[in-house]
């Protein structure tokens, strides 16, 4: 997602990434990348709790989760990861992004 | 409808069909069920999956392999098919040297956010200190949120 970020950008994209760790770590892995999405540190899971963020308990931890939002505030697409590997390609997602432009100018 | 530890308990004591063999074990938690011991993902094991995945069809079930003769961990996501990795098809290998765990994780679909669901709405801080709410960074055009579990 970080390599395609101009082609979500193009496409009026904001991107947001909710990280379950306090600020200071947050801000250090976002600094030194100089990483374009907004960065939010959710040490307590309030954002992903309101999400249903899934846990694993034997992996000892919440598995990722992904979700695009309409200008309404309407839920488009969620995606819950099963595994680490079950990522939603960044061409569904581009694709899925496209169909919005396209019905704002229908 | 979600499934409850104490039927999924039932069944797996109850009916022949969730015979693992011996040695085998399992626990339970409010989320999860771990079976243990299986010394190797047969083909009968595999049957049983997929019963358990007809009779509880909104489980997820997720296999572990360790291999502790190189150290190397696989995983693999049963839930799809329930297909045996190619490796492990038509070959017996030492128990001493391999350990199954068998997660079967009880999600409850009714709770989880659906496409057309409104997006719960939320203000927080930034890592560069600027505030983020959902619903003013929505006006500008269409928001993908990413919950990360680590970063990479």
């Amino acid at each position: 997602m970080k390599q395609d970020y101009e082609k979500f950008v193009v496409k009026g994209t904001s991107m947001v990434v909710i990280a379950p760790y306090y600020l200071e770590k947050v801000k250090k892995y976002f600094s030194g990348e100089n990483f374009p999405f907004h960065g939010v540190p959710d040490p307590d899971k309030k954002i992903g709790k309101l999400y249903r963020q899934q846990r694993n308990i034997i992996k000892l931890g919440l598995m990722p989760a992904l979700f695009v939002t309409d200008t309404a505030g309407t839920i488009a697409y969620a995606h819950y990861s099963a595994n680490m590997a079950d990522i939603p390609a960044n061409a569904v997602l581009l694709d899925l992004l496209s169909s919005f432009g396209r019905s704002s100018e229908d | 409808m979600r499934h409850s530890i104490c039927e999924i308990s039932i069944c797996f004591q109850a009916d022949t069909i969730y015979d693992f063999g011996q040695s085998v074990s399992f626990s339970v938690s409010e989320h999860c069920l771990l079976i243990y011991g299986i010394s190797w993902l047969t083909d009968h094991n595999c049957l049983i999956f997929r019963k358990l995945k007809i009779i509880f069809p909104r489980i997820r079930v997720l296999a572990c392999f360790l291999l502790h003769n190189n150290c190397k961990k696989r995983n693999f996501h049963a839930d799809r098919n329930f297909h045996l990795p190619k490796q492990t098809k038509n070959k017996k290998p030492d128990h001493q040297v391999i350990e199954t765990e068998i997660t079967i994780l009880m999600t409850d679909d009714k709770k989880l956010l659906r496409k057309g669901d409104a997006a719960p709405e939320f203000t927080a801080a930034g890592y560069d200190g600027r505030n983020i709410a959902l619903s003013d960074i929505r006006k500008d055009g269409p928001v993908v949120l990413v919950f990360i579990r680590s970063f990479s």
